[in-house]
């Protein structure tokens, strides 16, 4: 590291104690010998590692679990998958197996917060772990969790401890853990003590949880319904009413969500906090002073909890923290320039140093109606700066690449700049994809339209990976506080020489090059990176597009659409092939004028609705004789049509026959252009044009064109009909419009897709093939 | 006068020479010693109507024409082979003798007269095609009446003629119910014959029995046999010579030191127009363009004798005398080059046109000695019409990777493909190719690619050549590089100019 380590608490000089906390007065394990611990959180990551902790250190004490069924698990169950987990090994070995490791050690109580159960009368200690670890959860949901569930974890205690009448008949321990940023926007040294403020946690709580009710019902006026109705209808309003109306939906959910976060975060600022999270765990260490009045209560303020630097083995780590986001950007050079102050203090705490400060408390007696407070934390003795993580960082990757070959990237040089300039180059960014995206809906449909979708599409996440991570994190990045950890060094220093090595917590006296570079990052980079080449094979191998099996014939159907996925035409173009040939040639140039006249209005129908499109060139075919059109098809048309028919497409429908599943084409376009067709599909629904008793064409169509939502309907009822199970099923499309007859069946594959069906079938998975049409013929080629 | 082919040695001061890479046109400089061999020039086109009139008048072995048809009788006009030749001619002589059979027919007050075309394994040719070759005014009056026929080889209704080495031989029923059949061929080639139009009048399992994978001269006599046994025919055969190509190409047929001012001008604009025009375009330009031909020839009568008369006048109008057998043969592909017009859009078309096709253009020898390498130019593009050749991308994409051995491929593929229903259906209704002309044509050039060291595309796709077991460089250089491992460093080339059409006389 550069800088000289002169930490914040040297300026201080030597504390004249105060107030001495309790300490330890022999082992841990004799201290906690023959005590019920009741715990909660034990499925999260620093309370598996208590767990662990208790059942290889603690051999007399008895973890008393409350766990939540989940889904068809019973708390028992996720018990029992828990410690089946590999850091239980030794002590599951010694119990026989996992069943008999809780059997003989942990006491399992199944429930929730806030509605916790009755707790075990002869419980000593409750250690609550449990909490939220989004730092930008809904408003009510914090509250609920940090705030009621708290109060209802304590009340049970209390009812636990008391007799018949109320009276408290045994004094238990109870131990919060919070977090140090419960310290708000303070700055400067936090001390180990109860923040000062008067803000009202009953009155809090109550305005938080009725803010869901407050939004549920503003998403729900028209006005609001009608804007997102009209965002929905900008991206699906091809598609059909049905797949807007999921659509909008999905928006107003989120819409609530965002409004909580936001009505969170405001809340948190407008009385000194960053965000709802910090916010709500203060509120909940007021719910614990206010309650444990009468009890012992020790409270533990971690800091940013990342892996482990000893225990149970270094580097152990469950789930992405704060930092991982950040340093795995940084490792794949997706982060050019980082807003962070360069001597901003990132304090963060190896978890078993957390995990051992919250068992040492536990073996403590603090004095009743005193609670105590420890800080687990590094930057008052041991600060990481910023820029010493840059630099560490930057030296490791340069060392150990994140991905060689083809993946790998230039490692970026951060100048740390301050937050405006990334500010700016980020508002930049969101306006540059704003620009490209609107470019992109009006180009035309190419391979290179779509590799420039993909481009904008790759470089969107990552603009707004970085604008989120900034929302949330952002304020911490310009930190400048430390907190005090004289209590928790005390605490660690009364530790009995021989539980030194099993339970030291003492966040001074670890080098941070050793932690980096050695233990954390290692940990981190290797699962993702195993875990991205397992997706890459996933996405390899499990594909919607894949080798046909024989099925019994009937029981399976292949949809196809046509324009432009078994076909290179469309029906303007098809329409000038079917009708000018009949014409004379004045007639013939009056045509093509005035449907060149009227281009710009059929092209502003198709973005609106493609059925109206279709109707408006169907009217077109007024006037003309069917039976000739049809026999024009057959005689002259049929070449031009199979000649601008994908081979790849053919040979696909004709894979599908021949493993014995129904084909069916599904087309907007009218009934005689499908006729050369009728030798490769089973079923072909096309839209029919209406006659008069002349057998000439009205214009109209007979039934509405099979388009979108409709085609799904579709394809539902034929199902239903001929006993064909659409979850085997497959479809080929290649138009944003297709999107609910893809959703219908098991198999969709988009072909040759347009920009929105590409974005669609990605983020579902779907297969993308292309299918390219070979047309012999120029396009403007009549057939005569 | 037109002047006869040659073979030009390379010394020099010999200047690059023009190769025809697909759609490609380009200058190749082709080393010391290299023997080219140049078609003779084409001779201006004459009126064939006397000659025709001469041929149906003192035909060869028969009784004239006309005092072989009668009122009352069935007459059938066979015409055939309407791929050959290629550019395809601006003016058909098949009208002019045509039209003369006809004449002859309403004179003699035969009234059963039928134009029927034996396209065999190949597309059945639509109205407009059959217009190109007869002329509108045979296609508007027989048209009208159903009298104007094309061959399904796979219609049941075909009749039992009788058997051959176990083998039964069924024939169109037009044909079996003709009192005479006047069997019109032009020859340009040796891939087109009297007899074997006669051939492409059987049934599908036929042809394949004849001209399948076991084909033999043996076979296609016999049935070529068994035909004249059942029916009278009379056989007409024009003799071609070489081509006129129009003023815009004419530098195509022309010697690069005698190119004047025009045709470097014509050949410069027309690279770079192939170079930057969309494929579509340029498919339509190649199908487009017509070649007046001179006609050599015709004769009438006794088909062996009429034949053996117009082979002669052919091959002796064409051949030049060539080098010996040299170690590599170098051929490019633009004339003759598929199935279709377009000479860029069949891989396998192209392949059997430059191993299978030009290189037996061959008298007294052969081009490439036995063991040598064989150098062709063409972009071997994956790329086939789903239409006329939807069983070609199928078999470039089922067949091919499985195996490149005509034995296993006619062990394996050839029923289902030649059954499948999508297949039939576009052969019967819409134009295409029967599946087994694929087998077939992939046949003959796997035997004779079997008599090569090595088969080298320059400019090809990388994995159409190797699909089909062939080897792709990137320049003819390179090509040359790669044949050097079988022909070493000093290798004799003979390269055929011009996109082949000549027989080369080797000694």
């Amino acid at each position: 590291m550069s800088e000289s380590s002169q930490p914040p608490s040297a300026a201080f000089g030597d504390a004249v104690a105060s107030h001495t906390p309790p300490l330890l007065t022999g082992r841990i394990r004799d201290l906690l010998a023959g005590k019920k611990i009741v715990m909660t959180g034990v499925t999260g990551f620093i309370g598996e590692q208590l767990l662990w902790k208790i059942l290889t250190e603690l051999p007399d004490t008895t973890p008393s679990v409350l766990v939540r069924p989940k889904g068809s698990n019973t708390a028992r169950d996720r018990v029992i998958a828990l410690v089946r987990k590999p850091i239980f090994k030794s002590v599951r070995e010694a119990a026989g197996s996992a069943e008999a490791l809780v059997d003989a050690r942990i006491e399992v109580i199944q429930g929730d917060l806030p509605n916790v159960p009755d707790l075990p009368r002869d419980l000593d200690v409750v250690l609550h772990c449990a909490g939220d670890v989004s730092f930008d959860p809904p408003i009510d949901e914090a509250f609920r969790t940090n705030v009621v569930g708290t109060k209802a974890l304590m009340d049970k205690m209390l009812e636990a401890c008391s007799d018949e009448s109320g009276t408290l008949v045994r004094i238990p321990h109870y131990v919060h853990v919070s977090t140090a940023y419960t310290a708000g926007r303070r700055r400067g040294a936090i001390p180990e003590a109860a923040h000062e403020h008067t803000v009202d946690y009953v009155r809090e709580t109550a305005s938080a949880l009725a803010m869901k009710d407050y939004i549920e019902t503003a998403s729900r006026t028209s006005e609001r319904l009608a804007a997102l109705r009209k965002l929905a209808e900008r991206d699906h309003r091809q598609a059909g009413f049905l797949t807007t109306a999921e659509d909008t939906e999905r928006r107003r959910q989120e819409w609530v969500k965002e409004e909580l976060v936001k009505a969170g975060t405001e809340r948190a600022r407008s009385l000194g906090w960053t965000d709802v999270y910090t916010f709500a765990k203060a509120m909940g260490e007021r719910v614990v002073a206010d309650i444990g009045r009468d009890i012992r209560v020790s409270i533990v303020r971690p800091a940013i909890v990342e892996s482990s630097l000893v225990h149970p083995y270094p580097g152990w780590i469950e789930g992405f923290k704060m930092a991982e986001p950040i340093i795995l950007a940084y490792a794949k050079g997706t982060l050019p320039e980082f807003p962070a102050s360069p001597d901003a203090v990132i304090d963060i705490v190896p978890c078993d140093m957390v995990v051992n400060a919250i068992i040492a408390a536990c073996a403590t007696t603090p004095e009743i109606g005193r609670p105590e407070f420890y800080h687990s934390s590094s930057g008052a003795r041991n600060p990481l700066t910023f820029r010493s993580v840059y630099e560490l960082i930057h030296e490791y990757f340069t060392k150990h690449p994140y991905a060689s070959g083809r993946g790998s990237a230039p490692l970026a040089e951060w100048h740390f700049p301050g937050p405006e300039p990334v500010e700016r180059t980020l508002t930049a960014a969101e306006l540059a994809l704003k620009v490209g995206n609107l470019v992109v809906s009006y180009s035309p449909r190419s391979n290179r339209t779509r590799a420039f979708a993909a481009m904008l599409d790759k470089q969107g996440k990552q603009v707004s990976f970085l604008r989120r991570y900034l929302s949330i994190y952002g304020e911490y990045l310009q930190s400048q506080v430390h907190y005090v950890d004289d209590y928790t060094l005390a605490l660690h220093r009364s530790l009995h020489p021989d539980d030194v090595e099993a339970f030291a917590f003492d966040t001074g006296n670890f080098d941070w090059r050793y932690y980096l570079q050695d233990v954390h990052v290692p940990a981190i980079t290797d699962p993702v990176k195993r875990l991205e080449a397992a997706r890459r094979r996933r996405a390899a191998t499990s594909t919607t597009y894949r080798e046909l099996k024989p099925t019994a014939p009937g029981s399976v159907l292949a949809a196809f659409d046509l324009d432009g996925t078994v076909m290179a035409t469309n029906v303007v173009e098809t329409y000038l092939w079917a009708r000018l040939p009949e014409l004379s040639m004045p007639a013939r140039a009056r045509e093509v004028v005035g449907l060149l006249g009227r281009l710009p209005a059929y092209i502003g129908a198709e973005r609106r609705d493609r059925a109206t499109f279709l109707r408006s060139v169907y009217r077109r075919y007024e006037g003309a004789d069917l039976a000739a059109l049809e026999d024009f098809v057959d005689d002259q048309m049929a070449p031009f049509i199979l000649d601008r028919m994908s081979p790849d497409a053919i040979r696909r429908i004709r894979e599908h026959r021949a493993a014995g599943h129904t084909t069916i084409l599904m087309t907007g376009v009218i009934r005689p252009l499908t006729r050369p067709f009728e030798g490769l599909f089973d079923v072909i629904v096309a839209a029919e044009l209406a006659t008069d008793a002349r057998g000439r064409c009205t214009g109209f169509l007979s039934g509405p064109p099979m388009v979108g939502e409709s085609r799904a309907a579709w394809l539902r009822h034929y199902a239903d009909l001929h006993q064909v199970n659409l979850t085997t099923s497959h479809a080929y499309a290649d138009s944003h419009v297709d999107l609910p007859m893809l959703n219908a069946v098991g198999f969709p594959v988009a072909v040759s897709p347009g920009v929105g069906l590409m974005r669609a079938a990605k983020v579902k998975g779907w297969s993308i093939v292309e299918w390219p049409v070979p047309s012999p013929l120029p396009r403007w080629k009549m057939p005569s | 006068m037109s002047r006869p082919g040659f073979t030009l040695d390379v010394d020099e001061r010999t200047q690059p020479l023009l190769v025809a890479q697909g759609t490609r046109l380009r200058l190749e400089r082709f080393g010391l010693g290299t023997h080219v061999v140049y078609p003779g020039d084409g001779r201006p086109v004459g009126d064939p109507t006397p000659l025709v009139a001469a041929a149906l008048a003192s035909p060869l072995g028969t009784a004239p024409l006309a005092a072989q048809l009668h009122a009352g009788m069935a007459l059938t006009i066979v015409i055939g082979d309407l791929g050959s030749p290629r550019p395809r001619m601006g003016s058909d002589v098949r009208r002019h003798l045509v039209e003369q059979v006809l004449v002859l027919a309403a004179a003699a007050g035969v009234d059963d007269v039928a134009v029927l075309c034996a396209n065999g394994l190949a597309k059945r040719p639509s109205d407009a095609e059959l217009t190109d070759v007869v002329g509108e005014r045979v296609v508007r009056s027989f048209a009208s009446t159903g009298g104007l026929l094309s061959t399904d080889a796979t219609d049941p209704a075909y009749v039992d003629l009788g058997v051959i080495d176990g083998h039964e031989i069924r024939l169109h029923p037009r044909i079996a119910a003709s009192d005479l059949a006047v069997n019109i061929v032009v020859t340009s080639s040796w891939s087109t014959s009297a007899g074997l139009q006669l051939v492409a009048l059987t049934d599908v399992a036929t042809l394949d029995w004849a001209l399948g994978l076991e084909t033999s001269s043996d076979r296609v006599s016999a049935v070529i046999g068994l035909v004249e046994a059942s029916v009278a025919t009379f056989t007409l055969d024009a003799a071609l010579g070489e081509p006129v190509l129009p003023d815009a190409v004419s530098f195509l047929g022309r010697r690069e030191w005698e190119w004047r001012v025009r045709d470097q001008v014509a050949f410069a604009t027309a690279r770079q127009a192939l170079a930057v025009a969309p494929k579509q375009a340029i498919a339509r330009l190649f199908s487009d363009l017509a070649a007046g031909y001179p006609v050599l020839g015709v004769a009438g009568g006794a088909r062996d004798q009429v034949h053996a008369s117009m082979s002669t006048v052919w091959t002796n109008a064409v051949a030049v005398q060539g080098p010996p057998a040299s170690d590599v043969g170098v051929v490019n592909v633009w004339r003759k080059g598929s199935l279709h017009a377009d000479p860029a859009s069949d891989p396998l078309g192209a392949a059997h046109h430059a191993v299978a096709e030009q290189p037996s253009l061959v008298e007294g020898g052969q081009l490439v000695r036995p063991g040598g390498v064989l150098v062709g130019f063409h972009p071997l593009s994956n790329r086939f019409s789903s239409r006329t050749n939807s069983v070609g991308a199928d078999f470039f994409a089922e067949v091919l990777p499985a195996s490149t051995d005509p034995t296993e491929i006619r062990a394996t593929f050839q029923d289902r493909f030649s059954t499948d229903p999508w297949y039939g259906e576009l052969y019967r209704g819409r134009h295409g190719h029967h599946p087994l002309l694929t087998f077939h044509r992939w046949y003959a050039t796997a035997r004779a690619a079997a008599t090569y060291a090595d088969v080298v595309w320059v400019g090809a796709d990388r994995r159409s050549a190797e699909l089909m077991g062939f080897r792709a460089a990137s320049t003819y250089a390179d090509a040359l590089e790669i044949a050097s491992g079988h022909v070493g460093r000093t290798p004799s080339i003979t390269v055929l100019h011009g996109g082949g059409g000549s027989v080369v006389r080797v000694p």
